[in-house]
């Protein structure tokens, strides 16, 4: 009588499915970062391709973001900008920042550019940085 | 006869399964096109503020050289720009009439309050395109 000895069965682990998850997972959380990165202050950029690379921002720079609705977000606290201007007058920019680094959206009145040119004026600050987004535009007005 | 039915069992061979392989070569594909289409490359134009403006108006000798000034303002189909207090047809005429100008004359953009930021940026970036890099504009006092 032949005695069958039981064949070894390896238990194998296929890993493909597991990595398409994780990639799944990551595609979802970059998209909804992205959404998110919206509604937190980013701004619309205008174009201009002339507009030199950024190699680094100035260590004494002067932060502001000019939101679509006016707002300003000046070194990371959303303001308004007559409370800015109260800031300048009364001294509360930091006195060693050098430049001034503007954000604002291609949107919005150029007026309120201009009033925060107006009050980094008033705090000394001479140098102004324009930030662009370097795309290609049509020159046809 | 153990060692032939030893041999025939290794003539099986190795099978690989590509499309798994497949598989993993598109989701990277997908994730890197994601990637690079959400980058936007950022980039800076330089100016100065009005306390900074006034030593380059009186830098230059020449009235003419010293207000190449551009006015901006919004008309019933867009904007309207004028150079020197004539009206251009548009941009690429802009240009045209920035070109001849020396490259340190200073690029004076008068816009109106109302005008939106992306069109003076556009007459900022056609000024540096006619090889014009120092370009000011002016603030009302308010």
């Amino acid at each position: 009588m032949r005695i069958q000895r039981a064949t070894k069965k390896q238990a194998t682990f296929n890993m493909t499915p597991l990595i398409d998850i994780v990639f799944m997972l990551i595609l979802f959380f970059m998209l909804t970062l992205q959404l998110e990165k919206e509604q937190s202050g980013q701004v619309n950029l205008p174009k201009a391709d002339q507009a030199e690379l950024v190699e680094k921002v100035p260590p004494k720079s002067l932060s502001v973001i000019v939101l679509p609705d006016g707002r300003l977000i000046v070194n990371g606290k959303t303001m308004a900008i007559g409370d800015f201007e109260e800031q300048v007058y009364m001294g509360g920019i930091d006195p060693e920042a050098q430049d001034l680094v503007l954000r604002g959206d291609a949107n919005v009145a150029f007026e309120r550019i201009q009033d925060v040119m107006r009050a980094a004026s008033l705090a000394g600050i001479v140098k102004v940085d324009l930030l662009a987004s370097r795309e290609t535009e049509d020159l046809s007005p | 006869m153990k060692a032939s039915r030893l041999a025939r069992r290794g003539d099986e061979g190795i099978q690989l399964n590509l499309v798994p392989m497949i598989n993993m070569v598109f989701l990277l594909l997908i994730y890197f096109l994601f990637t690079m289409a959400l980058e936007t490359q950022e980039g800076v134009l330089e100016t100065q503020t009005p306390s900074g403006q006034g030593e380059i108006a009186e830098s230059a000798e020449d009235p003419e050289e010293r207000e190449a000034r551009v006015r901006i303002v919004r008309s019933a189909d867009g904007v309207g720009i004028f150079f020197r207090g004539w009206p251009v047809s548009g941009l690429r005429d802009l240009a045209s009439q920035l070109r001849p100008l020396p490259a340190e004359t200073p690029i004076l953009i008068d816009a109106a309050p109302d005008v939106s930021y992306q069109d003076v940026i556009r007459v900022q970036n056609v000024s540096i395109r006619s090889g014009h890099k120092n370009v000011v504009f002016t603030i009302p006092s308010g």
